[in-house]
C-alpha cells in the first residue's frame, strides 16, 4: 500500500493538485495506491485554494463509494487526507482533517508580530531591518507572502514544527514517497520548497522543548521528486499590490542558482522536473484572498503529469542516509508542435498515451450526464435492474449530487484551460462565462455530431454505419450503455451507475475515436 | 400439424362448410406455420436486428405488431382464396372474417414470442412494457 505524499505549496501548488485530481478522476493511473495531498498555503481564503479543496473533498466522497468497483475506471486512485493516514496509525487529535495545513501565527499577525520584532534587542532589530524592508515587516501574513521568499522562508519553517508535520513523519513508511509542487517565481512556493525538502532530509522531528529530536530514517531516506514551476503568467501593474511580475524572471534566476547548490547540487532530490511557458497571459493583480481566482492553465495540467511520471519511475530511484544515490533525473515537459491552441494532436505520443483516451472518456461521460441523462431514463441501462437510475437518483441521491458538483468543476476546469493562454483545446466547446464576474461558469457543445468534437481527430466510421439501422451520436452511446449495463449486472446503485458509464464510454471512445 | 392448429383457428372462428374445407385442404397447418414464422421474423427484426434505443418505445413495438397483423390478414385471405378458387369453391365474406381472425392469432404469436425473446435484446428488453 505505497502512498505518495504530494506537497502543494502556495497557490500554484494547489492548482496543480486540482489538475491532478481531474486527471485521476478521468481514470489516469498512478502506481501508488494512495495519494495524500498536503497543501501548504497561508492564504486560507484564496479562491483557487478553496476550489481545489472542494474538488478534492468531492473526489474523496466519490472514490470512497465506487473506487474499489473493478468495472469502473473513473476515480480509481485513492486520495486521502493526512489525518486519515494518521488515524490508521497511532492517531493525533491535533491534526485537522483536511487537505490544507495551518502555520501557526499567520492567521492574524503581521510579519513583525510573527518574528516578535517588538521584543528584539537593538542589534537583532538592526539585523531584521537589514533582511526585511518596512513593507515586509508590516505585511499581513494571512494572504500569503506576496512574492517575498525572504518572508516565506521564515514563516514556513514553522510548518516543520507543526503537529501535522510530526504526524506525517511518524506515519511515513519505507515504501512511501514524496513529491513537492511549487512555483519558483512567487513567495510561498519558492521559499517553501527548499525548506520542506531540508526538513524531510534531516528526518528530525522536534516536539515540545526537545533538543535532540527524533530521527525518522524512512523519511530521511524517502524517494523525493519535485516540480518547480517557472513563470507562465504575469500580473497587471497595480501600484497598491506588492506583487510585481517584472521581478518574476529575476527571482527565478536567483532561486535556480540557489537550488543548483542546495536542492539538486547536494543530492537532496531524486528526481527534478521543470516547466514554464511564455508569460503571455496577464492575470488581474490580486494579493490573495477570495478574489485570487485564476483560470486553470495548461502548464498546471502538464505539471500534474509530472506526478504521474514520477509514480511510474520512482521504483528505480534510491536514497541512502538522506542523499540520492541514483543519478538525479532532470525532466522537462515538451509538446510536439509549438502552438497557442494545443490539441491532442500537438502533444507527444507519451503524453497522449496517458491522457487522450482518459480525458475524452470523462468528457463524454460528463457531457451525457449534463445534456442527456434526465431525458433518457427509460432505457434498459436505467430501468432493467434492481437498482434503478431514475429522477429520484439524479435529484436526491447524495452520491449523484456530489458527482454532479465535481463534474461541473471538471467542465469549468476544461473551459478555463480552453480560454487561458496558451489555449488547451482538445474539444470543440463553447465557454459559458458569467456576464458580471467573467468567470467560467460552464461549457457547452454546439456540434450536433458528438464524435466530431475532438479537435484534430476524425470520427471513425464502421461497417455498421452503412446498414439500414445505423446508431449514431447519443443513440450509439445509449446502446453501449445498455450493453455495458448487462456486463455490470446488479450492484449497488452508485457502483452500477459508474461501472455502466465507464465501460460504455470506454467502448464508444475506442469505437469512434482512437 | 393440421390437427395441432385446427382447434386454435376454430376456437376463434368456425363456420360450416368454410372451416371444414380449410381443414380438409390442410390450410390450418400452412397458415399456422406461416403465422409462427412471420411473427418470429417480426419479433426478431424488432428485438435483435433493429434493436435501437431510438426505436424501442411501446408504440414502435405496436407499429411492428400492426405490420405483422397486416401481413397475416392478407395471408389469411389470399391463401384460402387462391386454393378455393382453384377448386371452384365459392366464398365471400368468410375470407375477410377468417383473415381478421388469422391476423389476431398471428398478433398473439408476436406477443408471446416478444415476451420470450426480449430478455436477450440489448436495447428493447423492456418493450412494450416493463417486466
Amino acid at each position: 500500500m505505497a502512498k505518495l505524499y504530494v506537497f502543494g505549496i502556495g497557490g500554484t501548488g494547489a492548482r496543480v493538485i486540482k489538475s491532478l485530481a481531474m486527471l485521476l478522476a478521468s481514470g489516469v493511473k498512478s502506481n501508488f495506491t494512495e495519494i495524500v495531498p498536503i497543501i501548504i498555503d497561508p492564504d486560507k481564503s484564496g479562491g483557487d485554494l478553496n476550489r481545489t479543496i472542494n474538488a478534492l473533498n468531492d473526489y474523496q466522497s466519490i472514490h470512497n463509494e465506487i473506487g474499489d468497483f473493478e468495472k469502473n475506471n473513473f476515480f480509481k486512485t485513492k486520495i486521502t487526507t493526512l489525518s486519515e493516514v494518521i488515524s490508521e496509525g497511532n492517531g493525533n487529535p491535533n491534526v485537522i482533517d483536511g487537505f490544507r495545513y495551518e502555520i501557526e501565527g499567520v492567521q492574524s499577525d503581521t510579519f513583525e508580530d510573527f518574528i516578535g520584532y517588538g521584543s528584539l534587542d537593538k542589534s537583532n532589530k538592526y539585523l531584521a531591518n537589514l533582511l526585511f524592508s518596512d513593507e515586509n515587516l508590516s505585511s499581513n501574513l494571512d494572504v500569503g507572502f506576496k512574492g517575498n521568499p525572504n518572508i516565506g522562508s521564515v514563516v514556513l519553517n514553522q510548518f516543520s514544527k507543526s503537529d501535522a508535520f510530526g504526524a506525517f513523519a511518524s506515519n511515513f513508511k519505507n515504501e512511501d514517497s514524496i513529491f513537492i509542487v511549487s512555483s519558483i517565481f512567487g513567495g510561498t512556493g519558492a521559499s517553501g520548497f527548499p525548506l520542506i525538502l531540508k526538513n524531510i532530509r534531516e528526518g528530525k522531528i522536534f516536539t515540545g522543548n526537545e533538543k535532540q529530536g527524533k530521527t525518522h530514517q524512512f523519511l530521511k531516506d524517502a524517494i523525493i521528486g519535485a516540480i518547480t514551476i517557472q513563470p507562465y503568467f504575469k500580473v497587471t501593474n497595480n501600484k497598491k499590490s506588492k506583487i510585481d511580475s517584472q521581478g518574476f524572471i529575476t527571482k527565478t534566476k536567483a532561486a535556480l542558482h540557489y537550488y543548483s547548490r542546495n536542492v539538486t547540487g547536494n543530492k537532496s532530490l531524486n528526481s527534478m522536473y521543470y516547466i514554464g511557458d511564455f508569460d503571455t497571459k496577464e492575470y488581474t493583480n490580486v494579493e490573495g484572498g477570495r478574489d485570487q481566482k485564476n483560470d486553470a492553465h495548461f502548464v498546471e495540467l502538464a505539471a500534474a503529469l509530472s506526478i504521474i511520471d514520477f509514480s511510474n519511475s520512482y521504483s528505480s530511484l534510491k536514497t541512502v542516509n538522506g542523499k540520492a544515490t541514483n543519478q538525479i533525473t532532470f525532466k522537462e515537459f515538451g509538446i510536439d508542435n509549438t502552438t497557442q491552441d494545443i490539441q491532442f494532436t500537438d502533444l507527444s505520443q507519451s503524453t497522449n498515451s496517458i491522457i487522450r483516451s482518459r480525458l475524452s472518456e470523462y468528457f463524454y461521460f460528463n457531457l451525457f450526464l449534463k445534456v442527456k441523462l434526465r431525458n433518457e431514463l427509460k432505457h434498459p441501462y436505467a430501468t432493467a435492474y434492481t437498482s434503478k437510475i431514475d429522477t429520484n437518483f439524479i435529484e436526491l441521491n447524495p452520491f449523484y449530487l456530489t458527482l454532479s458538483r465535481f463534474n461541473k468543476e471538471f467542465r469549468i476546469w476544461l473551459g478555463e484551460l480552453y480560454r487561458n493562454e496558451v489555449h488547451f483545446k482538445p474539444f470543440n466547446i463553447e465557454v459559458i462565462t458569467n456576464e458580471k464576474t467573467k468567470e467560467v461558469e460552464d461549457i457547452s457543445v454546439t456540434d450536433s455530431s458528438i464524435f466530431s468534437i475532438v479537435n484534430g481527430v476524425s470520427e471513425k466510421k464502421s461497417i455498421w454505419e452503412y446498414t439500414p439501422f445505423p446508431k449514431k451520436n447519443y443513440e450509439l452511446y445509449i446502446s453501449q450503455l445498455n450493453k455495458a449495463a448487462e456486463e455490470v449486472g446488479n450492484s449497488t446503485l452508485s457502483k452500477r451507475f459508474m461501472g455502466t458509464f465507464s465501460l460504455a464510454t470506454k467502448s464508444i471512445v475506442n469505437q469512434k475515436l482512437y | 400439424m393440421n390437427d395441432l392448429f385446427a382447434p386454435l383457428f376454430e376456437f376463434f372462428y368456425y363456420t360450416v362448410p368454410f372451416s371444414d374445407d380449410l381443414y380438409a385442404e390442410g390450410l390450418y397447418a400452412s397458415l399456422g406455420l406461416c403465422n409462427v414464422l412471420i411473427s418470429l421474423f417480426f419479433a426478431v427484426l424488432f428485438y435483435y436486428i433493429i434493436n435501437r434505443p431510438a426505436f424501442s418505445k411501446w408504440y414502435h413495438w405496436l407499429i411492428i405488431l400492426l405490420i405483422n397483423f397486416g401481413v397475416a390478414f392478407t395471408l389469411g385471405i389470399v391463401l384460402p382464396q387462391t386454393k378455393f378458387v382453384a377448386l371452384g369453391i365459392e366464398y365471400h365474406s368468410e375470407y375477410y372474417i377468417f383473415g381478421l381472425m388469422n391476423a389476431l392469432i398471428a398478433s398473439s404469436f408476436y406477443f408471446i414470442i416478444s415476451f420470450m425473446i426480449r430478455w436477450w435484446s440489448t436495447n428493447a428488453k423492456r418493450t412494450p412494457f416493463p417486466h
